[in-house]
Formats: C-alpha cells, sequence, structure tokens
C-alpha cells in the first residue's frame, strides 16, 4: 500500500498541470500577501497568526477545487480505460482508489505547505525572518486547511463515485460557499473568521484563539469528511461486490 | 464553403437537440437572477440592469466554455474522431462547431433581453433607455459569451484535454478579475470594467470602452483561435507537426492570425481611451510654468462638437496675451490628452509648438514662444475625443461628449493658460452648438442662447471671469429653491420632473441652504450669477462643488436611495454635504500649513451632522454621525502600522502611502468632525456656531483669509493642549 501510495504520489508531483497549478496558485499567494495580507489583517500585524490564518483561507477556495480537480480525474474515461488493469491488482479497487485520494490530498497539502513558505519568504523579506513568528502559524494552518481539504476530498470523492463529472459541480459549490453568509462555525472557508473575530476581543494584537463553537465546527467538518471517505470506501467496495455479483450471474 | 455552411448547419442542429446545451441555456438564461457581480453605482440601472448583465457575463463566460469544450470534446469522447477526421477536415469541424455555439450565444442573449424586459422595464420605469438596455446586453453580456467560447476553444485545440483546458479559461478569468488587474480595463476580457450606469446621463464612455475592449481582444482571442485551430492533431502528429501539416493546407491562416493578433496588440497599445499618467503619479512634482509678467487677458472659445457616437470635438482658442516683459517667452498650455493641435498662429502667421506629450492627470502640456510685443493674438486649432485619466479606467470619471449629456471642463475643453497672475482675472466666452434638448450650465455667467436653428440645434454663448469654464449640459429641468434670501437654482434631470418633490431631495436641500444661512451668514450669489445646484451623472462618483457650482451624483435623487433606512445617513450626507461645501470650501476656507488634516472637509462634515440632528433628532445623529467617526476613527487609530510605525518606514513606498492615504481620509473627515464635536459639547452648541459664524464672516486672522487651526481654537475659547490631533 505505500509502494502504491509513493508511487501515485510521486506520479501527482511530477505531473505538469499540478507544476501549472503549484504556479498559478503561488502567483494568487503573493498577488493576496502584496494586496491584502501586507497591510494586516483586523488591525493584527501582517505576520500575525490571524493575518496567516486570512492569507490561508483566502487560498483555500482554490486549494480545495485543484484537490476536487484531481479526485474528479479519478473518475475520468482515461482512468476507467486502465481500471481493467489495475483491478487485476491483488488490492481491494476501493482501497486503491482511496490510497489515490490520499496521494492527492499529501499532494495539495505539499502545495499549500509552499505556499505558507512563500508568505514565510515575503514576510520575512520585508519584515525580517526573526520578527516571523512561524510556530504561531501552526495552528491557524492546521485549523483552516485540515477540516476543509478533509471535507472537500470526503465530499468529492463520494460525488466522484457517482459521477466523475459532478466533482466540477462540487468545485462550485466549495467556491460559492466562499460568499455565503454563514455564522463562523459552519464556514468551510472561515475568511471572514480572521477579519472579524480578532476585533470582537476587545484587545489589540490578541493571541490567537478560537471560540469553541468554531473549534466544534472545524471539528465537525474533520468528521464529516473522514466519514465520507470512509463512505466512499465503502460504496466503491458495495459497487464492486454487486458488478461482481453480475459478472458472476 | 458550401460544405462548410453544410457542416455548420449540422452542428448547430446537434446543438440544439443536445440536452447538455439546453442545460447550459437554461443556467445562462437564470444566471443574471443571482445577481452575485457587485457594481459600484447604486443607481436604478446600475442595481437592476448592470448587476444582472454583469452576472449574466461571468456566468455566461465560464458556461459556454464549459459548452464548447463538451462539443469540440464529443467526437473524442465517443471514440469516433479517427472515423470523423477521415469523413470531414476537424479543422473545418472544429470552426463550424464554434460558430455554432456562438449562433446559439446570440440567440440566448436575445431570449435573455426578452425575457428579463418587462421585470427591469417595471423597476427602472421612468429611467428606462432602450440604447442602454440593448448596449448592456449586446456589448457587455453577449461578447463575453463569445469571448468564453473562443477561450476555450482556444486551448481545447492546443492542448487536446478538456480539464486543462477549462482550468485555463477559469484562470485565466480569475486573473483578469483578481486584484492585480482590478483597475486594468483593457485586462478585463470577459467582461469590461462596469462600475455602474446611469439613469439619466448618458453612458456613451462606458460603451465606448466596451466597444474598443471587445475589439481588442477579439483581434487577441480570434488569432489566437485561429493558430491553435492549426494545432488541431492530425495523421497521429503531435502539435507542431500537425501545424505544419495543417499550415501547409489552410496557407492564409498563420498570416492572417498573426494579422489579428497584430492588430489586437496595436488597438491595445495605441488605445484613444485613457492618458498615459505615470503610475507613481502621486510622486510627480509638477514644474513651475509661472512667468511673470505673462498673462492672458482674453480668451474666445469657438468649439463644434463633430461626432457625438464617437464624442469627438473640433475647435479654435483665440487668446490676447499680454507679455510686458519686453522679451520672446516660453509659455505652456495644458489640453486634454486625447486632443491634437493643427495650427498656432500668432497674427495670423503660423508658430511652432511641442507637445511635451507628458501626459499628467488626463492633460498634457503644449509648449510655445510668444515674441516680445506687448499685446500678442495667438490663435490655437485643435481636435479629436477627450481621453480618461488612466487612473480612472475603470471608472469612467471625466469628459462625456454625447448626444444627450456633455460634461467638458477647463483643459477637456480647450488649451488652458498655465500658471500666471494678473491684475485682472481675464474674460472668457464659448460658441457652441448643442442639441435643442440639453441645456448648458456652467460656472459663469447665465447662458445666452443665440439662435435655434433648423437642424434641432442651439448655438450659445457662455461667459465666465477666469480662463477657464466647466460645462454641463442635459435635459434638466431648472428649479428655484427657497431658503437663505439668495437665487439659488436647482438642475435635475426631466425623468425626475414630476416626482422629485415626493423624494424629499428638495427639502433637504432648502434645509441645509437654510441651515447655513442661518447659522453662518448668507452667500454673495446674484441674479447674474446664482447659485446652482446640478444633478450629475453617477460617474462622478460623489460629489463636488466649484465656485457657484454644486454638483451632486445622480443617484443620490432616486427614491430607492433616499428611502433605504440600511443606508442610514449616507445619502442625505453627500447631497446636504456639497452643499454645506458652498459656505466652507468655497465662501471661507480652512487651511492651516502645520495641521494637514484641518481642511473644509471636517467643519463640513461636522456642519452636515447639525444639520440631520436638527431634521431626525439627536438618536438618529449621534448613531449614523458621531459614532460611526468614533469606529473609523478607533480603527485608525488601532491599525497596527499607526501603533508600530517603526514597521511602517521598512515597508515599501507604495504600501506605506496607501495606509497613509487611509489614515489621512480618517482624520480629515472623521477625526476633525470628532473633535469640533467634542469642542461643541464642551463650550456649547450655540458658543460654537457663534465662533463659526464670526469666522466665516471675517476670516482667519493668523494667514487671512485663510481660517487655521489656531483661529478655531481661539475664536472657541480652548486651547491646543486641549485639543490637538495626535
Amino acid at each position: 500500500m505505500i509502494k502504491i501510495f509513493r508511487y501515485e504520489l510521486k506520479k501527482l508531483l511530477f505531473n505538469r498541470f499540478f507544476a501549472a497549478l503549484m504556479i498559478v496558485t503561488l502567483c494568487y499567494g503573493y498577488m493576496l500577501l502584496r494586496g491584502s495580507v501586507i497591510l494586516g489583517i483586523a488591525n493584527t500585524a501582517p505576520f500575525s497568526p490571524w493575518s496567516f490564518g486570512f492569507y490561508l483561507s483566502s487560498l483555500l477556495p482554490m486549494l480545495a477545487a485543484i484537490l476536487l480537480f484531481f479526485i474528479a480525474h479519478l473518475s475520468s474515461k482515461q482512468e476507467k480505460m486502465t481500471q481493467s488493469l489495475t483491478s487485476a491488482a491483488p488490492v481491494p479497487p476501493g482501497l486503491y482508489r482511496f490510497v489515490r485520494c490520499g496521494a492527492i490530498f499529501t499532494g495539495v497539502f505539499l502545495m499549500s505547505a509552499v505556499c505558507c513558505l512563500l508568505g514565510y519568504i515575503f514576510l520575512g523579506s520585508l519584515f525580517r525572518l526573526e520578527n516571523i513568528p512561524v510556530g504561531e502559524w501552526l495552528l491557524p494552518g492546521l485549523m483552516v486547511l485540515v477540516p476543509a481539504l478533509l471535507f472537500t476530498a470526503g465530499l468529492g470523492m463520494v460525488v466522484g463515485m457517482w459521477r466523475g463529472w459532478a466533482v466540477y459541480g462540487v468545485i462550485g459549490v466549495v467556491l460559492l460557499s466562499a460568499f455565503l453568509p454563514l455564522p463562523n462555525w459552519a464556514l468551510l472557508i472561515p475568511t471572514a473568521f480572521f477579519m472579524d473575530y480578532p476585533k470582537t476581543l476587545g484587545v489589540l494584537d490578541p493571541a490567537f484563539s478560537i471560540p469553541s463553537s468554531m473549534a466544534a465546527g472545524r471539528f465537525v467538518y474533520c468528521v464529516l469528511g473522514i466519514l465520507l471517505m470512509a463512505g466512499s470506501l465503502r460504496l466503491r467496495t458495495q459497487t464492486s461486490l454487486v458488478k461482481s455479483k453480475r459478472l458472476r450471474q | 464553403m458550401s460544405s462548410f455552411l453544410r457542416c455548420y448547419r449540422v452542428e448547430l442542429h446537434k446543438l440544439l437537440r443536445s440536452p447538455f446545451s439546453w442545460l447550459i441555456f437554461a443556467v445562462s438564461l437564470a444566471a443574471p437572477m443571482g445577481n452575485f457581480i457587485f457594481v459600484m453605482g447604486d443607481t436604478m440601472s446600475s442595481l437592476y440592469l448592470a448587476r444582472p448583465v454583469a452576472s449574466g457575463a461571468i456566468a455566461g463566460t465560464v458556461l459556454f466554455a464549459i459548452l464548447t469544450l463538451y462539443e469540440l470534446d464529443r467526437t473524442r469522447r465517443s471514440g469516433v474522431h479517427l472515423l470523423t477526421d477521415s469523413a470531414v477536415s476537424p479543422l473545418a469541424l472544429n470552426a463550424a462547431k464554434l460558430l455554432a455555439i456562438n449562433t446559439a450565444a446570440l440567440g440566448i442573449s436575445i431570449l435573455m433581453a426578452l425575457i428579463y424586459f418587462p421585470y427591469i422595464y417595471g423597476k427602472l420605469n421612468i429611467v428606462f433607455s432602450l440604447p442602454t438596455y440593448l448596449g448592456s446586453f449586446f456589448l457587455l453580456l453577449l461578447p463575453a459569451l463569445w469571448m468564453g467560447a473562443i477561450a476555450a476553444a482556444l486551448f481545447y485545440q492546443l492542448v487536446g484535454r478538456v480539464d486543462a483546458s477549462f482550468l485555463a479559461v477559469l484562470a485565466l478569468l480569475l486573473v483578469s478579475r483578481g486584484s492585480w488587474f482590478k483597475g486594468n480595463n483593457f485586462m478585463q476580457w470577459s467582461l469590461p470594467a462596469l462600475p455602474a450606469l446611469t439613469d439619466n446621463f448618458s453612458n456613451a464612455p462606458l460603451f465606448r470602452s466596451a466597444l474598443y475592449t471587445r475589439a481588442v481582444w477579439l483581434g487577441i482571442l480570434g488569432g489566437g483561435w485561429l493558430l491553435s485551430l492549426l494545432c488541431v492533431r492530425r495523421y497521429g502528429k503531435g502539435i507542431a507537426g500537425s501545424f505544419a501539416a495543417n499550415a501547409k493546407r489552410l496557407l492564409p491562416a498563420p498570416a492572417a492570425a498573426l494579422a489579428l493578433i497584430t492588430a489586437g496588440a496595436l488597438l491595445w497599445r495605441f488605445q484613444p481611451l485613457f492618458d498615459h499618467t505615470p503610475v507613481n503619479w502621486m510622486e510627480v512634482e509638477e514644474p513651475d510654468r509661472y512667468v511673470e509678467g505673462v498673462y492672458p487677458m482674453d480668451v474666445k472659445l469657438d468649439v463644434d462638437i463633430t461626432s457625438y457616437l464617437w464624442g469627438t470635438l473640433s475647435g479654435s482658442a483665440k487668446y490676447q496675451i499680454k507679455n510686458i516683459t519686453g522679451q520672446p517667452q516660453e509659455i505652456y498650455f495644458n489640453l486634454n490628452s486625447g486632443y491634437r493641435i493643427h495650427s498656432m498662429r500668432i497674427d495670423g502667421q503660423d508658430i511652432p509648438w511641442t507637445d511635451l506629450e507628458n501626459d499628467y492627470i488626463n492633460s498634457r502640456e503644449i509648449k510655445c514662444t510668444i515674441p516680445s510685443s506687448e499685446n500678442v493674438a495667438l490663435e490655437i486649432q485643435y481636435s479629436g475625443a477627450p481621453k480618461t485619466w488612466n487612473v480612472m479606467q475603470d471608472t469612467f470619471g471625466g469628459a462625456v461628449i454625447s448626444r444627450n449629456y456633455i460634461d467638458l471642463s477647463s483643459a477637456n475643453l480647450a488649451p488652458r493658460f498655465s500658471d500666471y497672475a494678473a491684475e485682472e482675472l481675464p474674460k472668457i466666452s464659448l460658441n457652441i452648438t448643442l442639441p435643442a434638448t440639453l441645456t448648458p450650465v456652467t460656472t459663469g455667467d447665465a447662458p445666452q442662447l443665440l439662435q435655434e436653428n433648423p437642424n434641432g440645434t442651439k448655438d450659445w454663448l457662455l461667459t465666465n471671469e477666469g480662463d477657464r469654464i466647466m460645462l454641463y449640459a442635459a435635459d434638466y429641468v431648472r428649479r428655484p429653491l427657497e431658503g437663505g434670501g439668495m437665487p439659488i437654482w436647482f438642475y435635475y434631470s426631466r425623468n425626475y420632473e414630476k416626482q422629485m418633490e415626493d423624494l424629499g431631495a428638495i427639502d433637504i436641500m432648502e434645509a441645509a441652504v437654510r441651515y447655513c444661512t442661518e447659522h453662518y451668514g448668507l452667500r454673495s450669489f446674484t441674479e447674474d450669477q446664482p447659485f446652482k445646484i446640478l444633478q450629475d451623472s453617477v460617474f462622478t462618483f460623489g460629489g463636488a462643488a466649484w465656485s457657484t457650482l454644486s454638483v451632486m451624483g445622480e443617484s443620490y435623487f432616486s427614491s430607492e436611495n433616499l428611502s433605504d433606512p440600511d443606508k442610514g445617513s449616507s445619502s442625505a450626507e453627500v447631497l446636504a454635504h456639497e452643499i454645506i461645501h458652498q459656505w466652507w470650501g468655497l465662501g471661507s476656507q480652512m487651511m492651516d500649513f502645520s495641521e494637514p488634516y484641518w481642511t473644509d472637509e471636517g467643519i463640513t462634515t461636522y456642519t452636515s451632522y447639525r444639520l440631520i440632528k436638527e431634521l431626525r433628532g439627536e438618536d438618529y445623529a449621534q448613531k449614523n454621525y458621531v459614532d460611526k467617526w468614533q469606529a473609523a476613527v478607533d480603527d485608525a487609530n488601532n491599525s497596527f502600522y499607526v501603533r508600530h510605525p517603526e514597521y511602517m518606514e521598512i515597508l515599501p513606498e507604495e504600501f506605506a502611502a496607501d495606509i497613509a492615504s487611509t489614515i489621512h481620509g480618517v482624520n480629515l473627515y472623521d477625526g476633525t468632525a470628532l473633535m469640533i464635536k467634542r469642542i461643541a459639547d464642551k463650550i456649547g452648541e450655540d458658543k460654537l456656531d457663534a465662533a463659526l459664524s464670526k469666522l466665516y464672516q471675517n476670516g482667519g486672522t493668523e494667514a487671512p483669509p485663510y481660517i487655521s487651526f489656531n483661529d478655531f481654537l481661539n475664536a472657541c475659547g480652548v486651547s491646543k493642549e486641549e485639543f490637538h490631533y495626535d
């Protein structure tokens, strides 16, 4: 399994579309850093965890779209043509697909890490590297990326099981959700949270914290994402069983 | 050709029978209802026409890109491309498919225009304009669908993959709409800048610009598409091999493609719409052109509008110039960058001149040398279409020439003599012919109608003291305003003739005039030069005041705006604010070289608050004015860079300037108004009013006639230690 994972990850990282999308994402990240982040979000420093969270949240729609794009690719015609070969391997097809999705998830996570590095270099070059509190970035980074990407991947996998092209619809839904006026705890893309919440804390330059409702919301997204992924695995196994039963009949 | 037409008919037929096509058509038709694209303006046309059209255009770009990719990939997807390629040239097939899709886009746009007509007509009602409606659907929306289809076809033919092509179109769209190119109209390949649509005046600059940028992108994308068509894979070859094989069979295509791309690029490079003011225009130091002893005495302008469609004019400007230096002198004129000088003559003799091509805020300098004689008669012939300042290329603020609206002022109208000082102001006159429906309004004397022409035009003579004239002309109704015992004329669009009284705008304006007259004193307007309040196009984005003229955006007068409870004070404030500027700003001026925030804006903002407090009560004024000022000031003071100026110092200049300008704006308006309010709380409003009235009547003493911050504090009897800017 690890071998397959490594192979799929390597295939993804050396894919020219992945490289092109990485460049596009980095350009977008640079625009965000130059345009909004540099001004400091919610009156905090441009290198504060709040501004960093805003930066990642603003990148999130693009990262989620890329994740879904590669998941949709798993259901493409070309992939289906190779299915007769891959299904002959001694690995359950559902698990194989799960590992591939895992590789995509890891690839997009690595892309996010490169974006973080870009932020670090950009802000460090302006405000000196020693002033950048990288350690404080960890919590907002995980809080923004993990729930949203897990949920998006899970949803993409389940929808992709049904119809490959419908994953593009999920891209639309994810992008649309960025514009919906939802309460903070329900935000998949929490840009508004980073813009507004620090101002409600009543102190200047507040330390990074999240309200319990928000934490619960992020947790629910994580759980939903994992459940959806597990569901897609089961769905796949059942579909395969039905197919094999039909074949036997 | 006939086989191509046959192919086109088959493809169109197939397209119209495909359920997927109809799904795309249905979503495209519904897209304008989404209203998800923000449009800055708040006129009725902006809210109920521009926003749906913008949403339809952006969604349509994506949807028609999807449809194009779906159709182009159809044979490959079905695995029959080898068969179809042998029966029909894939180049012809792809071209026919794109043409069929673009035909469908035309049909959908027509259908959309018909379906939405009753709703939009009902909403716009008295301000509905058919040309604006048709322009919106067929210049803004329809080409967006075409561009989406062409761009998708271009990428697909290059890379042969649906997913990559779709992402490329999306990326191109996101980049063009993103913050990087936000202010660049020419980068908007899908939907040109659409900041607003005027209800009552002219959208001509916006539509001209849309037409021009469409032509640019049609050239670039069309040429790119033609080149990519040659890359359609054939005979099992790769991109280069297929290109060579296809180009051999279709010899003129590469040349035509390059010609199209070049045409698009040239149109872009030599665009006639916006000037070339440098990006760092704020840092440009304006040269000192003052020559002592050289000044204009008399200026006669003859301006002829040569095309209302393209917004062009030609003119002749005659100057009587006094030169008491006894030396030949170099003199400079400022002229809108869109005009070209044809000749300069002194006493009938051509003289050389130099166009410095130093564009700066929509004008450039023209240099010439006048002889040593004391009285010089200089005549300048010029023509062209006025350009807009490039910073405003996405908001269209600037000169307008159209059949139903004209906004020409100063260097947008004629060459303007550079810096000079004269004992007596020169006299300026303008002869201009305007459509009979337009009423001219100027900063100067009352316009004189010279004659009515049989071709439905009128000749006007406009005069003023000074070297410039601000000319506005539209189908205005003129109404006197009561209050203050001085002549006040309010000019507003004839569209509102029946409804203006009901809107409450008249009451607010009369209240502002009455308040200022009662509290500060009379303005010296005469019957010859009355105070004029003018309703102006939404593209003014706010208001302005010069001399005897107060100009306000049209949206402040719309029923929607004046009755919107969410807007709280904003529309009423702007109405009042611009009128109050007639007292603070034109009647009397606040200025202090050591206190950059002490300007007319703060006192005008405070006076607006007092007026609204009188009209709507203390709670309302506190909530909508004082609390908002406090919030803005707190926000500015809490800004990271204000609290940590050491970081501001290491920021690149452009960012630092941006932040400084935001903070400056807050202090100018909210900070100063808040300080005046605090002074009023301490000494009492009556005492403050008495102090302001005295200052208004007598002017300041520290740097007369300006009222300095110290003058104000002294008049109020408070000290700088108690009240100061941080």
